[in-house]
């Protein structure tokens, strides 16, 4: 056998990976703090170190605070951020996963429908159902439950309808999610029609996404939603890889590929819908951060799920924090802020890969 | 001796089309089974049927003396590897990452010794200079040459008491002719080892150096098995790949040489020029 030998120093990208889970930590450490600490109430961060310091009980390296200082940051502030970091990575590893399901990177989690089916969902609660409903007890959990619902129902049909001989076909996937889409965009118009002015505020705020509603139990519940999704991404990484082979290359080396399909749709539905249910929608995080990091890392899903959830945790925390202090005291809608500066940097990601191509 | 990969009597039908019509095979151990026939002759089919990514409509498949579907796919994987006609990856990874997919049936144990595996396979399909490229920035060829060494490296992964095949769809697609023989080459030494090898092939002089035994096929039903002097008769190539063909032992190996020197047309399907 002819052996064309080649010296193989390890190349630049390996290299350049070592640095980039510890500089996206760091990164996402800095955006922690910014987001806490910017706002109407200033917290320093040796102010944050002696709130934090006290709270567990480290007395005795908590140095001077402000009280007040302590209350905003535990209630308002830490909750917000938290809710931020979770759903920025929750929307990125969800566009992880459906690029690797289409295999195509323009994929994301609207593509099968998730988002349009949480927002025909919340609309019904917030146009149609009586105003008692949602002012009880239980009354701000009807909203999301109601999106929730909406968004699982949706993929399942567009699963349903995606199906060619009981394995999920990409194409057919993709086009039930285009009508599915179309679908759910005209049933929301119908309900902005008959709405009333106050619910068409309500119905126009949710759809343009925020993280307002972040409290200690909306941050619990997501922590379940986006660790379930994390934990089946990190499990999964290596036959995500053998997906973009192509179906038939990926069961030669034993990816047990249509339920593998069905649960990444599933997956996604559950973690998507529920960010969606309590944020409204937030675009272009799932289709930019995964692209951005596969330029940084490459397409191995082992290097780019860790990323992508640190990546887009950090990007959406400081779009919040830009969010509620640009106009202060007034609050920038985040999913408009999110599509704005997404939008134009996916252009030129595009613009640039066309050059090297 | 068992068979490690048999079709029984399988069919496939698709519409009003059959694509194979039962089809009878056995591979055995350590064996180099060329597959020809013309195009549309039902090849794919088979082999598609052979890796278990089709099931067909009757007969059955067995791997080691079992049903096929009663394997583990996890576990076939660790002992079957497969090159399609079109592979294609839809993003770019390095070439390392592409060949050490091969690896991922065999569980974090081979990822640790990944890297020997890797170079030796891309060593072994002459490719170990494309180590620092990207799947994007290669040519027909050399994407070949990878998948290639993909699959020696799913197969080196494993344990070598357990049956092991490897199926080709014309894997000399794209090849300069070099590389044509050293990926039939690599083939073969894998069959030294008692690996089955069966490869679908189109050069007929190539495929009749190459193959202990030819199996060829004629709109989905075995025309022929047996050594390439047996199969490749001027009738069958008349009959078969509609071909006026002299047949002489080859000077170098003595094989069956195929010369063709003019089409010959049934008259159903005449070409319109030569009427």
């Amino acid at each position: 056998m002819s052996v064309v030998s080649s010296p193989t120093p390890s190349s630049p990208i390996r290299s350049l990976r070592r640095y980039t889970r510890i500089l996206a930590s760091l990164f996402c450490l800095l955006a922690i703090a910014v987001g806490t600490g910017i706002g109407a109430l200033g917290i320093s961060p040796s102010a944050q170190l002696s709130i934090l310091a006290e709270s567990i009980g480290l007395d005795s390296f908590a140095t001077y605070h402000d009280p007040i200082q302590a209350t905003v940051l535990k209630a308002i502030r830490l909750p917000r951020v938290v809710l931020g970091l979770l759903v920025g990575a929750c929307l990125s590893v969800a566009g992880v996963l459906m690029q690797a399901l289409f295999r195509n990177p323009l994929a994301s989690p609207q593509l099968i429908g998730v988002s349009g089916g949480a927002a025909l969902a919340a609309g019904v609660v917030i146009a149609l159902l009586p105003g008692e409903v949602t002012s009880g007890t239980y009354g701000a959990w009807v909203l999301p439950a109601g999106a929730f619902l909406g968004a699982l129902a949706v993929s399942l049909i567009t699963l349903r309808v995606g199906h060619r001989g009981g394995t999920p076909d990409v194409v057919s996937l993709l086009l039930a999610g285009v009508a599915i889409n179309a679908l759910t965009g005209a049933g929301l118009g119908l309900l902005v029609f008959v709405a009333d002015d106050a619910q068409l505020r309500s119905l126009t705020f949710w759809s343009l996404g925020s993280l307002g509603s972040a409290t200690w139990t909306v941050v619990g519940t997501l922590a379940v939603a986006t660790s379930l999704l994390l934990f089946f991404a990190w499990r999964n990484r290596l036959s995500f890889d053998l997906l973009l082979l192509g179906h038939e290359d990926a069961h030669h080396l034993g990816v047990p590929v249509a339920t593998l399909q069905r649960r990444m749709v599933l997956v996604t539905a559950v973690a998507v819908g529920s960010a969606v249910a309590f944020t409204g929608i937030i675009g272009f995080v799932g289709l930019v951060v995964p692209h951005l990091c596969r330029l940084l890392v490459g397409p191995t899903h082992q290097h780019l799920i860790p990323l992508s959830a640190l990546v887009g945790g950090s990007l959406l925390i400081f779009a919040d924090t830009g969010a509620r202090t640009i106009v202060a005291p007034a609050e920038l809608p985040l999913g408009v802020l999110t599509t704005l500066l997404g939008a134009p940097f996916f252009l030129v990601l595009l613009a640039r890969a066309r050059k090297f191509a | 001796m068992t068979a490690v990969l048999e079709a029984r009597s399988i069919t496939v039908q698709r519409g009003a089309r059959r694509l194979l019509d039962a089809v009878d095979f056995a591979l055995y151990p350590g064996e180099r089974v060329a597959v020809l026939g013309p195009n549309g002759a039902g090849k794919t089919t088979f082999l598609r049927c052979l890796t278990g990514a089709w099931t067909p409509e009757e007969g059955e498949i067995y791997w080691d003396g079992k049903p096929l579907s009663e394997w583990p796919a996890r576990t076939l994987a660790r002992r079957r590897a497969v090159v399609r006609q079109n592979g294609t990856l839809d993003f770019d990874f390095p070439v390392p990452e592409v060949v050490a997919m091969g690896l991922v049936p065999h569980g974090p144990k081979a990822q640790a010794d990944a890297d020997d595996i890797v170079r030796s396979s891309l060593q072994k399909v002459g490719a170990l200079n494309l180590y620092d490229r990207r799947w994007s920035r290669l040519s027909g060829g050399e994407q070949q040459r990878v998948t290639l060494a993909r699959t020696i490296a799913q197969l080196e992964g494993g344990s070598e008491s357990a049956s092991r095949a490897l199926l080709l769809d014309e894997p000399t697609n794209h090849l300069d002719p070099v590389w044509q023989l050293e990926a039939l080459s690599v083939a073969g030494k894998l069959a030294s080892r008692g690996v089955a090898v069966l490869a679908i092939l189109h050069d007929l002089t190539l495929a009749s150096s190459w193959a202990d035994r030819i199996l060829l096929l004629h709109e989905g039903r075995t025309v022929s098995v047996g050594p390439p002097e047996a199969v490749l008769t001027d009738e069958n190539m008349r009959s078969v790949f509609q071909l006026e063909a002299t047949v002489l032992p080859h000077p170098v190996h003595g094989r069956a040489w195929v010369i063709p020197t003019r089409a010959c047309f049934k008259d159903s399907n005449r070409h319109p020029e030569n009427p």
